[in-house]
């Protein structure tokens, strides 16, 4: 199974699926943009621990194989991508470690305490931004998600296209994977030239199916009184106020944090630089 | 017979993410020549299972084997074994890759790597073989389910496999395309590809598989003859099968009229022959066709006093006779048609392959256990 | 409420007269692809005749939007692959999906999806993302969602395509159930074991003509008809009518069940053997309680209908027959054994029925009713 029919199954099981969508919308938000705009290395760190917090509980402090390999995948390219920062500083400043020991590859390495605490700050700002998203999307189903789009005024056929796209996606995904296997059984995959060509073929043969089940789906659509968009029974919560009030809490408390503490050198604490 | 041709040791497999395992402790056994079904209700295992004979799947753990030899993963000799071994899925509009019917039956050959005229021969003969030569320029998207089904089927046969193995043959087929190719399966086991299915249509299993095995919930929970599994009632049950027709009357009419339960009737002609001995059976006349038939011969037969129905069994034999548009009366089922027709006391004709002569003699020779014996006449 | 129609539709279908009856068991039977999906959408209005009228009672339809919502709440079709025709993303809200449609309260909506759900044995699955479910369960919530819009015919496409056969009986027993309520069954099908002794009915189709109408029985002593139609006789009619072919007598009055073919060939007359039916709507069982009624212990049980089964579950009752239910108890009575069926007590008749009917073909079986 994908990984996209992992993430839904998880969402419907999750512990906030039914606080409003729109809410935990406004929510992780609104953190994620204080953490991108913050100078200050604790505001992301801060978010961070609430991203890590709200996945736990949404989880049940159960997460499935396939999401937490994903979720390091993400920390280990932001951990290259940020070393990368680290290393490359401004010339002009003064190194203040491993000074003019060496190369990475071609590229001289060159930490200055600006590059260092800089690239502290991303590292903080991607891992909140990933476990504030994650914590959104596992335990948001995409119905619900749709539901608050339509709240936000977008058109609802889009949303009716994302609803049946997302329902079909799966039943194409299902499909895919077992032409694969009965290409396999036919040696479709031996040799490079010829898996291209099977892959080909597969992406045709899905291609076709979809057109069939839209075709199919017409009727059946028409058969139950179809109206032109999907009602939505059991509608998840309504946005309530106390969101906005618990929103502006916690910026509030993030923006003080922000411009009263002083935000940690991390070079200095890392790597006693002065 | 007896040599084993598939081995499983221990086997458990479980899908990544998947709850639970959907093989566990399979230990079956499936000899070569011997027709063999594998049932048991949806979501048992059963396609699982047959991943594994082709190594598309690996096992969590235990082992596969083929001919004693551990199944392999990778490289050359996978590649062997997948020409050796066919898999047909249920749904044939996942196993098409190709535009048009010939191109999806060459996909096989052409992956083995073999030349063009090779491959064209293959094609042809599976073509033949499936009776859609009149499909070869289609394209795939038109067909219907029954038409894609034997377009697969063609592909499978076109890689020359010593093995077929097909899940659910007969699944969404109208009863007399179910017929026909179960006569086809039942033929290419005859000529040395031994056929495996699964299923669970009971009556379709009760009537061709010389063993079954039976899965439920990932467990082998039965392997032997099909007739001491549905003694069995509640593991019928729980293995969420129903018993077959057949064996159903012949249980109650033998409970009756108070005559043994053995020996156990498969097909139709076998339980009339138990149940209500014939007083004079008619002759099944058997002409052997190879070619085009003798039009004389035929004529000479079925003219004058005799012959109450004519059927063909076999694809050649069919074949001939389309193209000599001869009047038959079974072009499927003669086997079973013409034999009920010989316990009415009615003589019959059918013009069969030679190659399949010795398997249609023994049909008509498995009579005899039930009481009646049917004579029948080589041309 | 009867349909009538004559009419033809592109190449799909041509001339064709078909009329389902209220209340009635109706089977439109043939082969792949000889047009029973085109004729069942033109039910619904779906597709539109090229020629021809439909008639639903005794107006024919206009293809309006306020006539069509109505026909199609009051037929509904349940097809094939439930792929086809399963859109939302949870069980409960494809079932709610014709009901909002339609522009119910979401109470009535709330009402019938708990209604739906029991009725095919999902309740409980409400909440559940559809693309968890088995093929099986699939079916059955595609059929609930039909029920949702508590529809007057309800047509069944293929009913048992691709179910285990337990599956099949237990739809084919929900059918029963709702035609024991008042809504017109009408199935479509290539399968003619499953529907032989439950058509009323029959309608043939072969190559987008209708070929046939009228009694089962008729259509499947006509050999040569029924296999250019790409059918086979059902196994019991070939059974019996080879059988009785050669005993010498004639093959009618047709046995459809196995143990009126086997009563046929071996009338037990008066049997020893008695059934006892309970009936219940749900509740839990008093096993004790039976049978110190009957007066005897570890009688095989057998169950038929929803209700019933529930009521088993419940009372976690030992249950032998849990298929195919008055079928066994039959042939138990046949061998001289009791047997005891627990039914809905909506379905008591169908029990006796059975029985009934078993009369004309040699053996007579006592039933008695628990009553407490």
């Amino acid at each position: 199974m994908s990984e996209q029919v992992q993430m839904d199954v998880l969402a419907y099981g999750s512990r906030m699926v039914r606080w409003a969508p729109l809410g935990k919308l406004l929510y992780t938000f609104s953190l994620l943009i204080l953490a991108l705009l913050s100078e200050n290395i604790f505001v992301p760190m801060i978010t961070f621990c609430v991203g890590m917090c709200l996945m736990a509980y949404s989880t049940n402090f159960r997460l499935p194989p396939i999401i937490g390999l994903a979720i390091l995948e993400a920390i280990l390219i932001m951990v290259i991508g940020c070393g990368m920062v680290s290393i490359l500083g401004n010339p002009s400043e003064p190194a203040v470690f491993l000074k003019g020991k060496g190369e990475f590859l071609w590229i001289g390495i060159h930490i200055t305490e600006n590059s260092f605490n800089n690239a502290w700050l991303i590292m903080f700002r991607a891992i909140a931004g990933v476990t504030l998203m994650l914590s959104f999307a596992s335990s948001t189903p995409i119905p619900h998600i749709a539901y608050a789009l339509r709240q936000l005024r977008i058109p609802k056929e889009v949303i009716d296209i994302v609803v049946l796209v997302y329902r079909y996606a799966f039943l194409l995904l299902e499909r895919t994977e077992v032409m694969w296997n009965a290409a396999k059984c036919r040696l479709g995959f031996s040799g490079a030239r010829r898996s291209m060509s099977t892959t080909a073929g597969i992406l045709v043969n899905v291609f076709i199916t979809s057109l069939e089940i839209a075709e199919r789906s017409q009727p059946a659509l028409e058969s139950r009184n179809y109206n032109g968009s999907f009602p939505i029974y059991r509608m998840p919560n309504k946005i309530g106020l106390y969101w906005f009030a618990i929103t502006a809490a916690a910026c509030a408390s993030l923006y003080i944090i922000g411009y009263y503490i002083s935000t940690p050198n991390m070079a200095a604490i890392l790597l006693g630089a002065v | 017979m007896s040599a084993p041709l598939f081995r499983t040791e221990g086997l458990f497999f479980r899908y990544e993410g998947g709850r639970g395992d959907a093989l566990a402790d399979v230990n079956i056994t499936i000899k070569e020549g011997a027709r063999t079904v594998i049932m048991g209700a949806n979501g048992a295992g059963k396609s699982t299972f047959f991943y594994h004979l082709n190594g598309v799947l690996r096992p969590s753990k235990g082992s596969v084997f083929f001919r004693g030899e551990k199944i392999p993963h990778r490289g050359k000799a996978l590649r062997k074994l997948r020409s050796e071994v066919a898999v047909m899925l249920q749904d044939p509009n996942d196993q098409l890759f190709a535009p048009k019917v010939s191109d999806d039956i060459a996909f096989g050959p052409k992956n083995l790597g073999l030349d063009a005229q090779t491959v064209g021969e293959r094609v042809r003969d599976a073509l033949y073989i499936t009776g859609i030569e009149s499909l070869e320029g289609r394209s795939v998207m038109q067909l219907s389910f029954g038409q894609k089904k034997r377009v697969v089927l063609a592909g499978a046969l076109a890689m020359h496999p010593k093995v077929l193995i097909m899940d659910e043959p007969t699944a969404g087929l109208d009863p007399q395309m179910s017929k026909e190719l179960i006569e086809l399966a039942d033929e290419l086991h005859h000529l040395g590809t031994t056929v495996i299915f699964s299923t669970h249509d009971v009556d379709l299993s009760y009537s061709w598989a010389d063993e079954v095995h039976v899965l439920r919930g990932g467990r082998n929970v039965y392997s032997g003859s099909s007739e001491r599994f549905y003694d069995d009632t509640s593991e019928v049950y729980l293995s969420g099968l129903v018993e077959p027709a057949m064996y159903d009357i012949n249980v109650s009419i033998s409970e009756l009229a108070g005559c043994p339960v053995e020996p156990f009737p498969k097909t139709l002609p076998q339980l009339m022959a138990k149940a209500v001995p014939s007083e004079g059976p008619g002759t099944v006349h058997i002409l052997p066709v190879e070619g085009p038939v003798d039009r004389e011969l035929f004529s000479s037969l079925t003219s004058g006093s005799g012959m109450s129905a004519t059927g063909v069994y076999g694809t050649n034999a069919r074949k001939s006779a389309e193209a000599s548009k001869l009047p038959i009366d079974y072009f499927f089922g003669a086997d079973e048609g013409c034999i009920i027709e010989a316990l009415h006391g009615k003589d019959t004709l059918i013009c069969c392959d030679r190659s399949l002569t010795d398997l249609l003699i023994s049909k008509i020779g498995s009579m005899s256990r039930f009481g009646t014996e049917v004579p029948y006449s080589l041309h | 409420m009867s349909y009538r129609y004559g009419n033809s539709n592109y190449n799909a279908i041509d001339s064709v007269d078909f009329t389902a009856s209220h209340g009635r068991r109706t089977v439109i039977l043939g082969e792949n692809g000889c047009g029973k999906s085109t004729l069942i959408y033109q039910l619904n209005g779906v597709y539109k005749p090229v020629s021809g009228t439909v008639f639903y009672g005794d107006m024919p339809i206009s293809y309006d939007k306020e006539f069509l919502t109505e026909l199609r709440s009051d037929v509904s079709v349940v097809l094939q692959n439930p792929d086809d025709q399963i859109f939302s993303s949870t069980v409960e809200e494809d079932v709610a999906f014709g009901p909002l449609n339609l522009g119910l309260s979401r109470e009535e909506v709330g009402e019938r999806i708990g209604r739906s759900l029991e009725c095919v044995g999902m309740s409980g699955f409400a909440e559940v993302p559809v693309q968890r479910l088995s093929y099986g369960q699939k079916k059955r919530v595609s059929l609930a969602g039909a029920l949702a819009s508590h529809p007057k015919i309800l047509v069944l496409d293929e009913p048992t395509a691709g179910l285990d056969p337990q599956m099949s009986r237990e739809v084919m027993e929900i059918a029963n159930s709702l035609i024991r309520e008042g809504i017109s069954v009408v199935v479509s099908t290539h399968d003619v074991n499953l529907i032989y002794n439950w058509v009323e009915d029959l309608y043939v189709m072969r190559n987008g003509h209708m070929v046939f109408s009228g009694d089962a029985d008729e259509f499947f002593s006509d050999r040569p008809s029924v296999y250019l139609s790409g059918l086979e006789q059902p196994s019991i009619f070939s059974i019996n009518h080879n059988m009785e072919t050669l005993r010498g007598t004639i093959p009618a009055s047709y046995p459809k069940t196995m143990s009126q073919m086997v009563s046929r060939l071996f009338p037990s007359g008066s049997s020893a053997g008695r059934i006892f039916i309970y009936q219940t709507e749900g509740e839990r069982i008093d096993q004790d309680a039976i049978e110190e009624a009957v007066g005897k212990k570890g009688m095989p049980i057998a169950v038929y209908g929803p209700s019933a089964r529930r009521s088993v579950t419940r009372s976690k009752l030992r249950v032998d027959f849990y298929f195919n239910g008055i079928e066994c108890c039959i042939r138990e009575a046949m061998v001289n054994h009791d047997s005891l069926i627990i039914v809905d007590r909506g379905l008591k008749g169908i029990v006796t029925e059975a029985v009934e009917e078993l009369r004309a073909y040699g053996t007579r079986i006592s039933i008695r009713e628990l009553v407490f």
